[in-house]
C-alpha cells in the first residue's frame, strides 16, 4: 500500500471516528432528528406520487402538508376532545381508583391474617404494603421525567414536523449527491444494495403503520363493545405498542386489563379482555399481515427480544421502536454481501 | 392570458417534463402515457461518468438496465489474450443491459462510456416492486423489451445465415 493510501485510509478512520464522538455528545438531541428522517422515509413515496404528475419538489411537498393538516384538524376536532375527556376523568378517578384498590388489599389481608395468625404477627403484610407503596410512590413521581426524557411536546408538533419538512424537500438532492460520488465501477453494485435495502425496509416501516393502525382501530372498537373506560387511550396505546413484536400485544392488553378490573372487579371481564385482544391478534396475524406483507425481513424471536432490549438500554422507548428496523438494515446488508458474492 | 406559463412555471417541473419527453422516443417506453413515464421516472436514478469509464464488465451479474441521456457508450467483448472488441457504440437514446431486468445473469459484454455521459439506471430490484404496484405498466414494457429482444434475435439470425 502506498504512503497516500495509507494516509487517506488513517484520515478516513478518524473521521468515521471523529463523527461517532461527535454524535455520542449531541445524542440527547438526536431524537427529533432521528424521528423526522423515519416520517421524511416513509412519507416520501406520497411525495413521489406527486411528483410523477410533473409537480416540482417543494409544491408536491408543500400538497402533502396541507393534506396532512387537513387530516389532522379533522381528526383533532373528533378525537382531542374524547382523549381530553378520557384523560381528565382518569385523572379525576385516580383517588377513587386507589381507595377500591386498598380497600381490596385490606380485605383480602384481613382473611389471610384470620387464617395465618404468624402473618400479623410478623407484620409481613403491612411491611410489603409499605415498600409497594414506597416504590409506587418514587417511580410515579418519576413519570414526569420519563416523558420528558422520551420527547417534549414541543418536539412531536413542531420541532419534528419542521425538520421533516426539510428532510422531504432536501432529501433527494442529497441521495443523489451521494450518488454522484460513488465510483462509477461500483455503481451498479451500491445502489442494488441500497434498492434491495430500501425495498426491504420500506415494506417493513409502511407494514408496521398499517398494521398498527388496524390494531389500534379494532382494539378501540373492541374495547367500547364491551364498555370498558378510556377505549380511546388504551387502544391507541395497544396500537403503538403493536409496532414492538412480540412484546407489544402483551404490553397493550395489560391497561386495558388493569382499568378492567378496577371498573368492574370481576374476572369476566378480563376474560373478556383477554379473548377480544387475542382476536385483534388473530386477525392482525391472519388477515392485515399477509395483505400488507409486514414481514418484509425475517428475524429470529431471540433477535428480536435482543434488538429491543438493547435499543432500551441505549434510547429508551424510541429505542425499542428503531431497534428492529435497524437489525433489519443490518440483516438485509449482510445477506446481500454473503448471498451476492458474484455483485462484488 | 399570460399567468397560464407563469403559473405552470410555478408549479410543474421542467426538468421532468424535458426526462419524459425524452423517455417517449426510447422503444421499451413505447406505447406509454406522459403519466405512466411520470411513474416509471420514480424508479430512474441517473449518473453522469467521465469518458473512458467502466459501467459494467463483462461476467459480472447484471442487476440494471442503462439508457444514455447524453454521451457514448461502447460495448466490447472479450477476444482471448487480444485486445477486446468493440461489438456496437450507442448513443443518445439508445439503452443497453435490458436483459437484467428479466434475469440475474452474468453480462455478456463489457460497456464503457467513450465521452462524458449521462445515464439513466432502472434496477431490477425496483422494477420488479413497481410491476406488483401498476402491473398494466409493467406488462407493457416486458411487451416492448420482448420485442426489441426479438428484433435483436432476427438480426442475429440473418447474419449468421449469411456467414455460414
Amino acid at each position: 500500500m502506498s504512503n497516500t493510501r495509507i494516509y487517506k485510509t488513517i484520515g478516513l478512520l478518524l473521521l468515521i471516528g471523529a463523527c461517532i464522538w461527535f454524535i455520542y455528545m449531541v445524542k440527547s438531541i438526536l431524537m427529533p432528528f432521528i424521528l423526522s428522517l423515519v416520517f421524511a422515509y416513509l412519507l416520501s413515496p406520497l411525495v413521489g406520487f406527486f411528483e410523477a404528475k410533473g409537480l416540482k419538489r417543494i409544491v408536491s411537498v408543500l400538497i402533502l402538508y396541507s393534506i396532512f393538516l387537513v387530516i389532522f384538524i379533522g381528526t383533532s376536532i373528533v378525537m382531542i376532545p374524547q382523549i381530553f375527556r378520557e384523560v381528565s376523568v382518569l385523572s379525576n378517578s385516580i383517588p377513587e381508583y386507589t381507595a377500591t384498590i386498598k380497600g381490596s388489599i385490606s380485605s383480602f389481608q384481613q382473611k389471610v391474617e384470620a387464617k395465618y395468625p404468624i402473618i400479623k404477627q410478623k407484620g409481613i403484610f403491612d411491611s410489603t404494603i409499605k415498600n409497594a407503596e414506597q416504590f409506587v410512590n418514587s417511580e410515579t413521581s418519576k413519570v414526569p421525567e420519563y416523558l420528558a426524557a422520551i420527547f417534549s411536546m414541543v418536539s412531536i408538533f413542531v420541532l419534528i414536523p419542521f425538520i421533516t419538512f426539510f428532510f422531504l424537500l432536501e432529501g433527494k438532492a442529497g441521495i443523489d449527491f451521494i450518488f454522484q460520488k460513488i465510483p462509477p465501477r461500483y455503481t451498479e453494485t451500491i445502489l442494488s444494495l441500497i434498492c434491495e435495502i430500501d425495498e426491504s425496509l420500506g415494506n417493513f416501516f409502511r407494514g408496521q403503520f398499517i398494521e398498527s393502525s388496524c390494531v389500534g382501530a379494532l382494539s378501540i372498537i373492541g374495547l367500547l363493545i364491551l364498555g370498558i373506560d378510556y377505549a380511546v387511550l388504551i387502544g391507541i396505546v395497544a396500537g403503538l405498542a403493536n409496532m414492538i413484536p412480540y412484546l407489544g400485544p402483551f404490553a397493550g392488553t395489560v391497561p386495558a386489563l388493569i382499568v378492567g378490573f378496577i371498573e368492574y372487579q370481576n374476572v369476566t371481564v378480563m376474560v373478556k379482555i383477554v379473548i377480544m385482544f387475542s382476536l385483534v391478534q388473530f386477525i392482525d396475524n391472519n388477515l392485515i399481515q399477509p395483505i400488507i406483507l409486514s414481514k418484509g425481513v425475517n428475524l429470529h424471536p431471540v433477535t428480536v427480544i435482543f434488538a429491543i432490549m438493547a435499543g432500551a438500554q441505549v434510547a429508551g422507548v424510541i429505542g425499542m421502536f428503531l431497534s428492529v428496523p435497524l437489525v433489519c438494515i443490518i440483516k438485509v446488508t449482510f445477506m446481500i454481501i454473503i448471498h451476492r458474492k458474484d455483485l462484488i | 392570458m399570460a399567468l397560464k406559463p407563469t403559473l405552470r412555471n410555478l408549479f410543474i417541473d421542467r426538468e421532468f417534463v424535458e426526462k419524459v419527453s425524452f423517455l417517449k422516443n426510447i422503444p421499451i417506453f413505447d406505447g406509454l402515457s406522459n403519466s405512466a413515464l411520470g411513474k416509471l421516472t420514480g424508479i430512474m436514478y441517473s449518473k453522469k461518468y467521465p469518458a473512458g469509464e467502466l459501467i459494467f464488465e463483462e461476467g459480472k451479474v447484471g442487476k440494471a438496465l442503462f439508457i444514455i441521456f447524453d454521451g457514448e457508450v461502447a460495448i466490447t467483448k472479450a477476444a482471448g489474450n487480444s485486445e477486446p472488441k468493440i461489438i456496437a457504440t450507442h448513443e443518445k437514446g439508445a439503452f443497453f443491459g435490458e436483459m437484467a431486468l428479466l434475469e440475474e445473469l452474468p453480462r455478456s459484454a463489457t460497456a464503457k462510456t467513450t465521452k462524458e455521459t449521462t445515464l439513466f439506471l432502472m434496477y431490477k430490484v425496483k422494477f420488479d416492486w413497481f410491476i406488483e404496484k401498476d402491473p398494466r405498466v409493467g406488462l407493457k414494457v416486458i411487451y416492448n423489451i420482448a420485442k426489441v429482444l426479438s428484433g435483436r434475435l432476427r438480426e442475429t439470425s440473418e447474419f449468421f445465415a449469411k456467414t455460414v
